[in-house]
């Protein structure tokens, strides 16, 4: 969407925590530009709300209980939402942080944040940049030095390995037979890639592997 | 912002004008403010006048200073420390209702209505003292 068109930015707000929420929509309201089109208080009723309503945004609170908002968000990307997720936030925690980045946020936001601080990251966001809280970006240039953001950190030797031999078509007898493991080692471990890629089949696992550099 | 808000057209040298007085304390302007924004019809109508606590030290200074009937913390432990609040709330005096509240908790919020009663008073509390 082009910022700079009159049209409203039309926002979706999920967060658990009522008085936060209703709060924010409250703000948000007033500000002019933007229109919150829909509520939810968890990652469940998220999911059908910005299925039906496809919002230019979504901010999207971290701490949730039974559905993370990054289980949501990767619930929300597997379904091909592509809409923009700020996510917003009190936890400043390196899980958080890459989960929240590697699920698909667009963008990361402290629940510090002033309001006119987060009027202007809706719109970077919604404009196509990413943006980071201050309070985090550190944490993010750590993390890449350190190598613990590298993807292939994300999965260990023989799951590579075993992606190579899909790649190549084998089947998961034959992978297994050249991996000196039982068939069943073999569709462990798939299932494994599947989860840390995030990702429901095969043929995706090797697109995103190769996507990502691992093989 | 400024640390404190009156809501309505009143002054600072106005304060006993005031029907009721309340206190948010928050590190978070998003939550402070939302809060404001949510209530801000019921309060002016009900002729609150509202104060805003950024820090710890900020809370009790008003807490001593303007005395509110009703606190809502926003703790998190880093800017404003729940058992600070609480230990000065049950050391003072001060007859408030105090709402606890944290963004990095989905934990029920939890109220404290602290009452001044009468011996008289207290016979007819103690016949039903489950509803209120």
């Amino acid at each position: 969407m082009d910022v700079g068109m009159s049209a409203e930015i039309r926002i979706v707000v999920v967060d658990d925590h009522t008085l936060f929420r209703r709060g924010l929509v409250g703000l948000l309201v007033e500000m002019e530009g933007f229109k919150v089109i829909g509520e939810a208080s968890n990652g469940q009723d998220a999911l059908s709300v910005i299925a039906t309503q496809n919002p230019d945004i979504v901010l999207l609170d971290v701490n949730m209980p039974e559905m993370s908002g990054i289980a949501t968000l990767a619930a929300l990307r597997k379904q091909g939402v592509v809409s923009p997720v700020l996510m917003l936030t009190i936890s400043q925690h390196e899980e958080d942080l890459i989960g929240a980045i590697r699920a698909g946020a667009n963008g990361y936001l402290l629940k510090n944040a002033e309001p006119e601080t987060l009027r202007q990251t809706i719109k970077q966001v919604v404009a196509g940049n990413s943006v980071l809280a201050p309070e985090v970006t550190e944490q993010v240039f750590r993390l890449v030095r350190s190598g613990q953001f590298d993807p292939i950190n994300l999965l260990t030797g023989r799951e590579v390995e075993v992606l190579r031999y899909l790649s190549q078509g084998l089947t998961t007898a034959q992978t297994g037979s050249e991996m000196f493991i039982s068939e069943n080692t073999v569709k462990t471990h798939i299932r494994h890639i599947l989860e840390k890629l995030e990702v429901s089949n095969r043929a995706e696992a090797v697109a995103r592997a190769t996507q990502l550099g691992l093989i | 912002m400024s640390n404190h808000t009156v809501i309505g057209s009143f002054g600072l040298n106005q304060i006993s004008e005031f029907s009721r007085r309340l206190l948010i304390a928050s590190a978070n302007p998003l939550f402070r403010e939302g809060l404001h924004r949510l209530y801000a019809s019921q309060w002016n109508a009900q002729n609150v006048r509202v104060d805003m606590a950024t820090t710890m030290e900020e809370t009790l200074n008003f807490l001593e200073s303007r005395q509110p009937d009703l606190v809502i913390v926003d703790h998190d432990d880093k800017t404003i420390n729940r058992g600070e609040f609480l230990n000065r709330f049950v050391t003072g005096e001060m007859p408030m209702k105090v709402l606890l509240v944290s963004l990095a908790s989905s934990e029920p919020i939890v109220i404290y209505n602290r009452k001044y009663l009468t011996a008289a008073q207290v016979e007819d509390w103690l016949a039903n003292p489950w509803d209120e």
